[in-house]
Order: C-alpha cells, then sequence, then structure tokens
C-alpha cells in the first residue's frame, strides 16, 4: 500500500529531515512510527500524505508516484487517506458536524448520505451528543475525537495519524488506539507516529523506529 | 451526480462564507462601492470640463479683408473658392457699411469721433468659421496657405494666442483625464484588492483545511468567485445610489450654470450597466488574484 524507495528530504537551509528512508507498508497493516521529537515522524507522514515532496527518492501510494503527481490527483489522492493531524486543523466558526461534513462535501456525496456518515462517525468515537457545538468549547480530547472522526467519516483505505494521543491521559488515549485497531480491523491501513511507549507495548504492532531522519530499527 | 452535488456544496460554501464572514463583507462592499463612486464622479466631472473647453473653440475665427475696389462679383466669386477650402465651415461677408455699423454700435457715447470722418475708411471682409477639428494651429495655418492663393485679399486675421491658447488648455485637459484616471483607476484597483486579500487571508485556515481533506481546487476557488461576484455587484448598486443621491443635492444646491459640471453625460442605465460590470470584474479579479496566494498548501 505505501512504499519508500531512498526518500531524502531536506528543508531550506540544508537542514535534513529525512535520509535515505526505505520502508513498505502492507494492505491492511497497522504500524507504529516512533522515535523521539524531531526525529522526521511528522515529515514522514507529510510526505505519504503529500503535503510535502521528498527532495530525492520514490514514494508510491495506492499504486501511484506521489513524488511526480499533480495537484489535481493529490485533491484525489486525498479524498482517499484519512490524517489526524497532531494540531487537529478543526475550523473553529463551524460546528462539530460541518467540520466532520466538509470531508464528505468536498467529494460531492448528496447531502442525505452525508447526513447518515456524520452521526455514524461521530457516534463511533462518542460524541454524537457534541454535533452541534463548536470545537473551541470542547476539551482537547474530545476535539482529537473530532478530529478522527473527520478522517474515519469518508471510510478512507488510509490513516494516518500524527502523535494522536499527545495531549490525552493513559485512559483516553488507550480507547483511540483501539478505535484505530478497530478501523484496522475492517480493511484500513493504520499508520500513527507516535513517541508515547506505552501505547506501543499495549498495542503489540510492527513498529518502525526513526532517529534523526534515519530509520534505525 | 456527484457532481450536482458538488455544485450546491460550492453554493451552500459561498452563502456560509457570506454569512459568517458578514462585516469583511459588508467592508469589502463599501470599499468597491466608494471607490466607484468617487472614480466615476470624476470622470463625470472632467469629461464635462472638456466638454465646456470644447464650445469656447467655435470663437476661433479668421478674419480675411478685401481689398478696396474689388468688384462685387468678384467677391462672390472669392466667397465661393474660401468655402472649398477644406476646414472651412461658414463664410460671412462684411461689407465696408456692415464694418462702419458694427464700429457706430460698439462706441455709442463717442459718436463725435466718427462723425467727424467722412468716408468710410473700414475695409470689407470675409469671416470664416473653422471646423472643430481644424481649430488648432495646425489646422489654421493649413486654411491659411490657402487663403493666401486667393487673389483680392488685403490681410489675414486671426487670434493667433487664443488659438495657441486653446489647444494648450485642450491638450492638457485631455492629458490631465489619463493621468488623473490611471492614477483613480490605480488606486481604486489597489484598495480593492487589498481589502480582498485581507478576507481571504483572514480565511486562510479553512482553506487549508479544505485542501487538506481533499477538496479540488474549483471547490475552494469557485466560493470566492461567486462572493467576487456578489461583492461586486452591491457595491455597483450601492456605487450608483451615492452618484444619483450625489447628483440630487447638487442639483438642489448649486446655481444652474455650475450644475453642467457635474451633469453626468451616461445615461442612468449606462452608468448603472458600467459600474456593474466594472464591480464585478473587480470583485472578481481581486478575488482571483488574492486567493491565487494561498491556494499552495
Amino acid at each position: 500500500m505505501i512504499q519508500m524507495f531512498h526518500v531524502y528530504k531536506n528543508y531550506e537551509g540544508s537542514l535534513t529531515a529525512l535520509s535515505d528512508i526505505t520502508l513498505k507498508v502492507d494492505k491492511g497493516e497497522f504500524i507504529f512510527i516512533t522515535g523521539p521529537s524531531g526525529a522526521g515522524k511528522t515529515t514522514l507522514l507529510k510526505l505519504i500524505f503529500g503535503t510535502e515532496t521528498p527532495t530525492e527518492g520514490q514514494i508510491i501510494v495506492d499504486g501511484r508516484n506521489q513524488s511526480r503527481i499533480d495537484s489535481k490527483h493529490i485533491a484525489y489522492l486525498r479524498k482517499k487517506m484519512g490524517f489526524v493531524f497532531q494540531d487537529f486543523k478543526l475550523l473553529p466558526k463551524r460546528t462539530v458536524y460541518e467540520n466532520v461534513a466538509l470531508a464528505l462535501e468536498v467529494m460531492g456525496i448528496p447531502p442525505k448520505d452525508v447526513k447518515k456518515s456524520v452521526l455514524r462517525a461521530l457516534s463511533y468515537v462518542g460524541l454524537r451528543h457534541r454535533a452541534n457545538y463548536k470545537p473551541l468549547t470542547l476539551s482537547g480530547g474530545e476535539q482529537q475525537r473530532v478530529a478522527i472522526a473527520r478522517a474515519l467519516v469518508k471510510e478512507p483505505t488510509i490513516l494516518l495519524a500524527d502523535e494522536p494521543t499527545g495531549n490525552l491521559d493513559p485512559d483516553l488515549a488507550i480507547s483511540i488506539i483501539d478505535l484505530f485497531k478497530d478501523i484496522n480491523i475492517k480493511g484500513t491501513t493504520v499508520v500513527v507516529a507516535t513517541h508515547d511507549k506505552m501505547i506501543i507495548e499495549r498495542a503489540n504492532k510492527r513498529m518502525i523506529q526513526i532517529q534523526r531522519g534515519r530509520v534505525v530499527g | 451526480m456527484a457532481k450536482v452535488y458538488a455544485i450546491l456544496y460550492i453554493f451552500l460554501e459561498a452563502i456560509r462564507n457570506i454569512k459568517s464572514n458578514f462585516i469583511t463583507t459588508v467592508l469589502t462592499v463599501i470599499t468597491i462601492g466608494l471607490s466607484l463612486a468617487v472614480f466615476t464622479f470624476f470622470v463625470v466631472v472632467l469629461i464635462n470640463i472638456k466638454g465646456v473647453i470644447k464650445t469656447w473653440g467655435e470663437k476661433i475665427q479668421i478674419v480675411v479683408y478685401i481689398k478696396d475696389r474689388v468688384p462685387y462679383g468678384k467677391i462672390d466669386q472669392m466667397a465661393g473658392e474660401i468655402k472649398n477650402i477644406a476646414g472651412v465651415e461658414r463664410v460671412d461677408y462684411v461689407s465696408k457699411k456692415k464694418a462702419l455699423d458694427i464700429l457706430r454700435e460698439d462706441l455709442k457715447g463717442y459718436k463725435d469721433i466718427l462723425d467727424s470722418i467722412d468716408s468710410n475708411p473700414l475695409p470689407a471682409s470675409f469671416e470664416i468659421r473653422v471646423k472643430p477639428e481644424y481649430r488648432d494651429r495646425n489646422g489654421i495655418d493649413k486654411i491659411i496657405a490657402k487663403l493666401r492663393g486667393i487673389g483680392g485679399i488685403d490681410d489675414i486675421q486671426y487670434g493667433q494666442k487664443w488659438v495657441e491658447r486653446f489647444s494648450a488648455i485642450l491638450r492638457f485637459i485631455e492629458l490631465f483625464t489619463i493621468v488623473i484616471g490611471v492614477f483613480l483607476a490605480a488606486a481604486t484597483l489597489f484598495i480593492i484588492s487589498n481589502t480582498i486579500r485581507l478576507t481571504v487571508y483572514a480565511r486562510r485556515e479553512e482553506i487549508e483545511v479544505a485542501r487538506l481533506v481533499g477538496a479540488s481546487e474549483l471547490y475552494i476557488k469557485v466560493p470566492f468567485f461567486i462572493e467576487g461576484v456578489v461583492q461586486g455587484f452591491v457595491g455597483a448598486l450601492l456605487a450608483s445610489g451615492i452618484l444619483f443621491f450625489e447628483q440630487y443635492l447638487l442639483y438642489k444646491n448649486i446655481p444652474s450654470t455650475f450644475a453642467s459640471v457635474v451633469e453626468s453625460p451616461f445615461s442612468f442605465a449606462a452608468t448603472l450597466a458600467g459600474l456593474t460590470f466594472a464591480g464585478v470584474l473587480l470583485g472578481i479579479s481581486g478575488s482571483m488574484i488574492s486567493l491565487g496566494r494561498f491556494l499552495r498548501v
């Protein structure tokens, strides 16, 4: 599902974020990408998602080469990929319902189906009762779950999550990972970047460790 | 089918944006309205000033003095020749007697001066009116060159200084109109595109999020396009309202001699159509230019 061949990513000012990354994630797999802060986890996810392009090397996602893809196909690919951002990226002026619905509206899904899917996704993350609230009135954990609902609502083939348990207490963190496992069982490929060792140990899934931009294990 | 719903969502998005950014939308509309009104007002005033100055050109005339003792038949022939010169609008014959009568009229109260003269010392003449397109130094020179070829002429006079001043003023006004027009248009464009840029900037977060959840460029652009059209249209209506009100106020409060300077040479329908077109064009181009910078997510 995801393949990277000798991928390098340098930012301006010759700061090397990733060097010589080669990895493969199979369809339906659940993997953790781990490492200390600043190791390059977020950059790796962004490369898969297509918000960054590699300086060197090839990235193939769902049979398409991300390194030479135009913006039209990026939009197409993003419709098949869900991304849970570290900072949630929820729109403060819109309600929880509207935030989640946006992911389906951009795909031109009929309003009837949008409503059904959004309410289902909100129930799934336990926030159905918060549908008409604005994100900033919710707790951090609730906002995190809204972001997850938005990533899931389009039933993506790949789910990417960047530090999804970053600011949650351990019980909530476990319940979020359980959510991801559940989605994974239904067939979605899941890639989670985290530095939370407790979570990784509990989940018992494959783990790719990166340090200073290189795969170390 | 997905396309139909996509169009529906795009329209809903535009309506939602206008609603949730109501104050910035209103500010943009006011900016467009005021800028268009000011611009139009200046254009109207300048066009009218130019019109007034052009009428001064009617005073430009050439006087041809006829030698004494030229027979009547010859005078008719001369009149015909003068009429045939390109640029001549009208030729009036002023006989010796008529010239004296005019002088008498002018010197009313100094009757004694003329009474002491026995014979009529004034020559007969032709007064030549010049066509508008010949009312400058070049045109006058051309006509005079032709006049010199006609026999029986004693002297040719025209207000040389006046002609030169007139063409200079007309050239200045023309240049002034262009310079002011360009300046005002540039300022208007600058103000409007900046206002729109600020509203787009305020919404860069929404644009980014929409991009990240897979919105196509069209999905993001078209709502801004629609908003640009709406803002431009309402702004144009506002500008028309302001101009209409301004004309009403000026008519009521200034003497009619000056009123002609602010009177619009365009019909109300033409003004409305022109402003709407300009407003919508400004709204759209402002939106699109400002948006271009934020689409690279």
